[in-house]
């Protein structure tokens, strides 16, 4: 069978100038990534309400210090003030001492939320950078699997106690504790995350043209790992308030006065048979901040992949 | 491949043994006070301390402890515990305890991976649907609220509620399934999870479009390509979890009165029982190397793209 | 129709055996994992009790806390009480863990057995404490020949050498059914001694064949007392059988023991209201939980009865503080009196038990209903602890200001610098750092334990003494521990003020007073009083009970009077809710026969508070015909 040419506008096969400025609009010049996140994120009206609550709580947790006159310590020595039920005076009622669970509530929060965020910032930031390295560099890949190897095999309580006898409880011990083994898992899933895309083909033609290692992992890799990396930092800040009465238990917590959120809960379930609200309020409080972070986590990273920015 | 397997396999005792040196000469770190009660330092004066300690082999260089500790263990023989269960064998304590772990830990982790690995395909399939929220809200729960208090309530409120025993009881069966649910409760919420996220993140790919593009049914597409794909980063982990069941929940153990593995370490740590701490981490430490040897071999026969050897031979790049 | 009629027959006998009451079955629980059946090293209560139950020694005490033949029939001592003799029932066999007869019968040398394998330093015996290696003679030096030997510090003797050495040491069995201790001082108390694990019997050719392996299992070791083990499983479940070949057997009212691993008492509580316990200890949270429901006429307290019952808590002052702004206060005698009536130590209290706070304090360091003379009266009936026992709750705070103004007379020079401190840093590290200037408000540390309920109790005690005295002129710093006071604190001295807690050792007051002079066991404030030393150096010199006593008695006034150490309150609560009949099984202070099961009844129902109350009139009516005798 032969083909026929049907007539063609002659017109239409004209040479094209080269016009500089269509050129600079048709590419991705004007695409930035963080900002199309983000707008892919604000769509949601459900991420903006949980974002606002996060903000919210936050935002109170460190005012209410500045703003309250209560001290969140003050000890009731008559005894009749002890454990009462939420009142005008005690929104949230008093513990075993008489002291203010709306106050300490506050304060815990303050306290959880800085302790969880360094520690996260901390872990996937080492995590990141580790796991990455060592999933795309393969000399480091035997002596980063070895480490994680070591490291994840040694109970950490063995660890944890001896730091507890060269360390004194505050902040920064707890920091360092958690965050001494917390990196390497995350590194490992960042590892294992990096290996399936490090030889993916527009990878290989990077290499190909010699994009330097750094660039390769910045531009290429990590974006890629942004939607797991925002889950994992989600999820370590439930995971430090948790981890935070566990250490107290062998000696690592923090000291008596300070409050947080984990020896409120902690605390709160002792008694929680007798005085409900005790616990209710500050695990409320925890609830809310955990289930939002981490479905403003989650919608973050549906949103951070590039896929479904248009 | 085989030549792979020989050099993991050397690697993975040299693991095993820088974890025992380690965590041996970390022990010899610990101060010795663990082994006194108050009524102790009141009744023994300092020679008689040292003299028990003495007895218990723990004031020995830490050279002789150590060569003691292998020859031990050539022979097959673990030593002794010395405070947590004084002069019954270690092997014996492991062999009464492991079982119990060992038989909770795999029935919780058949359950939360079936209904873990189902409630994510569903998750990811409607996504954004009701069936998505329901499970995300369910993941949340048992995710956000501390896991000591909704097993509190288990405990308390459903037995109460089906009359059931508190407590595990070896000839009740019926005293089984709390402590199975319980454990499978965040397994369940990982396994799903994470399968969404990965579906999700695969859905996304080129070649799924292609295959939706071919033509291929929803159905095939979701079976056949993304749960494929996405269940690589999970597999890898499954060995482990396997073989790990056998280390035990410290706190479920302890909530239904299991005589499992579950606080044995934590005991044995913090009573300075050296023998029994070395022997329980030896075994954790064999298995949680197998488990992470078996995950990358387990990796690379699901994704063909991974070559773990720098093989002469192409892989099956496609 | 006739089968109903039988099967109705039968569920009415049934029900009138039931409601008749006392059942052969006993269910409880134990939160302490015990950790060897070896019955010579208890370090638990759940090690005690199955000791105590499975084995029997020479003595035991009864209902009232008295000393009973137990192994031994009868017994005396020679004239000066340092010689005992102890005769033995005859013919009781040992018996294994399936409750069969063994071919092996108790017999005087294996009291000699048991002593001899407690005294080897090899079987890590660590609860055998100076106390009685010096009380029998020969013992103490036996041991540190061993002790030597190992350490290789003694060269002119072999292990054997000295393991043949035995012979010497006080204790003989001159003929199978008697035996006799040799003691190194006139020893009236002996008895109390003799209710200890240390003392129990041990078959020596079941021993050697079983070696190393001694109590690793319920069939490693054979049985003298009332229950056999017949289950045990570790972390989960203990089961006693009743021994149908003991001596007492018709005592033995409950003939099957099941003791369970439940570690959460909220369990344990819910347990008991299923029926599926026949008794549970209470916290005071679970006492408040159960308040308003059913089960509130069930709960009563018996403090006697607490297993820590003769255990003393005090607060100990650091005499010889690296912290100088403390060591010018604590030495000065008008402080520690402000402490002593400034510490609401009922408030301290209310934290274990919001009932009855009250009723727990104790003004002494030897404890009530535990030390009698010849004539029945107990030793802190004497005059000078009596009127301190008296005083009952003594907290007075403006007595406590007025001392506390008198002691800052003393030590400032009115403008608020303390005379001859100069400023410095005290380093408690890691439980606390202190920059201390030298001037008021007075700064120290006072260090706790890091449970729930101390911490809370620091915080309190923190708050109550700067509201007495003023935060303008007391700072208190809360230190914690890890886990172990004496190791962490007192030892290094890392500490100004804590509170710690001492048991009442045997039936004498030289258990607590002749370990608290200079130098002395837990003088761990590290004050010096001779006047103090003088009295209770005498005092262990007099075999006259009466005389002892009295002199006991004025040694303890003084050193109360004089603030060394700050009693407190006795050793824990003892709320209940049981089906156990109140006062018909033993009790006592010290030792372990008071965990015996033996007399024991249990009943159908829990016994109200009510009923609670007039058995223990009627017990205290009882007991007191039966010390007059």
């Amino acid at each position: 069978m032969r083909h026929t040419i049907p007539d063609v506008n002659p017109e239409l096969f004209k040479p094209a100038r080269f016009d500089e400025a269509a050129a600079e609009l048709s590419g991705y010049a004007r695409y930035s990534y963080w900002r199309s996140t983000l707008r892919t994120f604000l769509r949601s009206p459900v991420s903006v309400a949980l974002l606002a609550l996060i903000i919210l709580l936050v935002g109170a947790s460190f005012l209410y210090p500045i703003v309250s006159p209560t001290d969140p310590n003050l000890v009731n020595l008559d005894t009749s003030g002890w454990n009462s039920p939420p009142s005008r005076e005690h929104l949230f009622g008093t513990d075993a001492l008489g002291r203010d669970i709306w106050a300490r509530t506050w304060y815990g929060t303050r306290t959880s939320m800085l302790l969880g965020l360094v520690i996260a910032l901390f872990d996937v930031g080492i995590g990141m950078i580790a796991g990455a390295l060592w999933g795309y560099v393969r000399r480091l890949d035997r002596f980063m699997t070895e480490l994680y190897n070591v490291l994840n095999n040694i109970p950490q309580t063995v660890f944890l106690i001896l730091l507890a006898y060269i360390m004194r409880p505050g902040f920064w011990t707890i920091v360092v504790a958690l965050c001494s083994t917390g990196w390497i898992g995350i590194a490992r899933f960042v590892r294992n995350k990096v290996l399936t895309i490090r030889d993916a083909e527009y990878n290989i033609a990077s290499r190909c043209l010699g994009t330097p290692l750094w660039r390769m992992i910045t531009r290429n890799v990590l974006p890629y790992l942004v939607s797991v990396l925002i889950m994992e930092a989600a999820l370590t800040i439930p995971y430090s308030i948790g981890s935070e009465v566990f250490l107290g238990f062998i000696g690592l917590g923090l000291p008596v006065e300070t409050v947080s959120l984990g020896n409120l809960v902690n605390q709160g379930k002792n008694n929680f048979m007798l005085y409900p609200y005790q616990l209710t309020w500050p695990t409320l409080v925890l609830s809310a901040i955990t289930i939002s972070f981490y479905i403003v986590g989650n919608r973050f990273s549906d949103a951070s992949d590039p896929r479904n920015h248009v | 491949m085989f030549s792979y397997i020989v050099k993991r396999l050397g690697q993975s005792l040299l693991t095993v043994a820088i974890v025992i040196v380690s965590v041996f000469l970390l022990l010899r770190l610990m101060p010795k006070n663990g082994y006194f009660t108050r009524e102790d330092y009141v009744s023994l004066d300092k020679e008689a301390r040292t003299a028990y300690l003495r007895n218990l082999g723990v004031l020995d260089d830490p050279f002789t402890q150590f060569s003691r500790f292998m020859s031990g263990l050539a022979k097959g023989d673990l030593g002794r515990s010395i405070t947590v269960y004084p002069r019954s064998p270690v092997l014996e304590v492991i062999r009464d305890k492991a079982p119990y772990s060992l038989w909770f830990g795999l029935a919780a982790l058949a359950l939360s991976m079936g209904l873990g690995l189902g409630l994510g395909i569903l998750m990811a399939r409607y996504k954004d649907s009701i069936v998505d929220g329901l499970g995300t809200l369910y993941v949340t729960i048992v995710r956000a609220i501390p896991s000591l208090i909704w097993l509190f309530f288990i405990q308390q409120w459903v037995t109460a509620l089906l009359g059931w025993p508190m407590l595990f009881y070896e000839d009740r069966p019926i005293s089984w399934i709390l402590p199975t649910i319980s454990l499978a409760l965040s397994g369940i919420a990982w396994y799903a999870i994470w399968l969404r996220r990965f579906m999700v993140d695969e859905e996304n790919r080129d070649y799924v479009k292609f295959a939706t593009a071919k033509g291929l049914a929803r159905g095939r597409v979701m079976r056949g390509h993304i749960l494929r794909n996405a269940l690589v980063p999970l597999v890898q982990y499954f060995p482990q979890q396997v073989l790990l069941t056998i280390a035990g929940s410290l706190l479920i153990e302890s909530i239904y009165s299991i005589p499992g593995m579950g606080g044995l370490l934590v005991n044995a740590i913090r009573q300075q029982d050296n023998p029994l701490v070395q022997a329980l981490v030896l075994l954790y430490a064999v298995l949680g190397v197998a488990g992470v040897f078996l995950g990358d071999l387990l990796m690379a026969l699901v994704d063909p793209r991974i070559r773990l050897a720098d093989a002469r031979t192409k892989g099956g790049e496609a | 129709m006739k089968a109903l009629k039988a099967g109705l027959g039968i569920v009415l006998a049934l029900a009138a055996l039931g409601a008749a009451g006392a059942q052969d079955r006993y269910d409880a629980t134990y939160g302490s994992e015990g950790s060897s059946l070896r019955y010579f090293y208890t370090p638990t209560t759940t090690d005690q009790r199955i000791a105590a139950n499975t084995q029997d020694g020479l003595v035991e005490q009864d209902r009232f806390g008295k000393f009973v033949p137990s192994l031994a029939e009868s017994w005396s001592a020679n004239a000066d009480m340092t010689e005992w003799t102890f005769k033995l029932r005859k013919g009781l066999p040992w018996v294994d863990s399936t409750g069969q007869k063994t071919t092996y019968e108790i017999s005087a040398d294996d009291f000699v057995e048991g002593l001899r394998y407690v005294a080897d330093p090899k079987n890590g015996i660590k609860n055998l404490s100076s106390d009685v290696r010096k009380l029998i003679v020969g013992l103490n030096g036996y041991y540190y020949d061993l002790v030597d030997i190992d350490a290789g510090k003694k060269k002119d003797m072999t292990r054997a050498e000295a393991l043949a050495n035995f012979s010497k040491v006080g204790i003989a069995a001159p003929d199978p059914y008697t035996v006799v201790f040799k003691l190194t001082r006139p020893t009236p108390y002996f008895l109390s001694f003799l209710v200890m694990e240390l003392f129990l019997p041990v078959e020596k050719a079941f021993l050697d064949s079983v070696g190393l392996d001694f109590g690793v299992a319920k069939d490693k070791l054979l049985y003298s007392g009332a229950y056999y083990i017949a289950d045990w499983q570790r972390s989960k479940l203990i089961q006693l059988k009743a021994n149908p070949h003991y001596w007492d057997a018709k005592k033995i009212t409950v003939k099957t023991v099941n003791l369970q691993y439940v570690v959460d008492p909220t369990v344990e509580v819910a347990m008991f209201q299923r029926g599926e316990l026949s008794q549970a200890n209470l916290g005071a949270d679970q006492v408040k939980a159960l308040e308003k429901t059913k089960w509130a006429q069930y709960i009563y307290s018996d403090p006697p009865s607490a297993s820590r019952y003769s255990v003393t808590y005090w607060f100990v002052q650091n005499f010889t503080s690296a912290n100088p702004e403390w060591r010018a206060f604590v030495n000065n005698l008008n402080f520690r009196k402000a402490l002593y009536y400034g510490i609401d130590r009922v408030k301290l209290n209310e934290l274990d038990d919001p009932y009855k706070p009250a009723a727990i304090l104790r003004n002494t360091v030897v404890p009530e209903g535990q030390v009698f003379d010849e004539k029945g009266v107990d030793y802190t009936e004497y005059p000078g602890v009596k009127e301190i026992r008296a005083a009952g709750n003594y907290y007075d705070k403006q007595k406590a200001r007025d001392y506390f103004k008198k002691a800052l007379a003393e030590l400032t020079d009115g403008k608020g610098a303390i005379k001859g401190v100069s400023p410095g840093v005290v380093d408690y590290k890691p439980i606390a750092e202190l920059k201390v200037d030298g001037k008021l408000p007075l700064q120290f540390v006072y260090v706790a334990l890091p449970d729930a309920v101390e911490t809370k109790r620091a915080i309190l005690l923190k708050a109550m003494l700067e509201e007495a005295f003023g935060k303008e002129n007391i700072e208190v710093t809360i230190g914690q521990v890890i886990d172990d006071m004496f190791a962490e604190a007192v030892e290094p001295r890392r500490f100004d003020l804590l509170h710690d807690n001492f048991r009442f050792g045997y039936a004498d007051p030289a258990a607590q007073l002749s370990r608290l002079i200079t130098g002395g066991g837990i003088n761990d404030g590290q004050y010096s009083d001779p006047e103090f030393d003088k009295l209770v150096a005498d005092a262990m010199g007099m075999t006259k009970l009466a005389e002892r006593y009295k002199t006991f008695a004025k040694a303890e006034a003084l050193f109360i009077d004089r603030c060394y150490v700050l009693p407190w309150v006795m050793g824990g609560t003892a709320y209940q809710i049981t089906k156990v009949v109140p006062f018909t099984y033993p009790r006592g202070g010290f030792g372990i026969t008071r965990f015996k099961y033996k007399g024991m009844v249990v009943e159908k129902n829990p016994i109200t508070a009510k009923r609670y109350e007039s058995l223990r009139a009627e017990f205290y009516k009882e007991l007191g015909k039966a010390s007059a005798k």
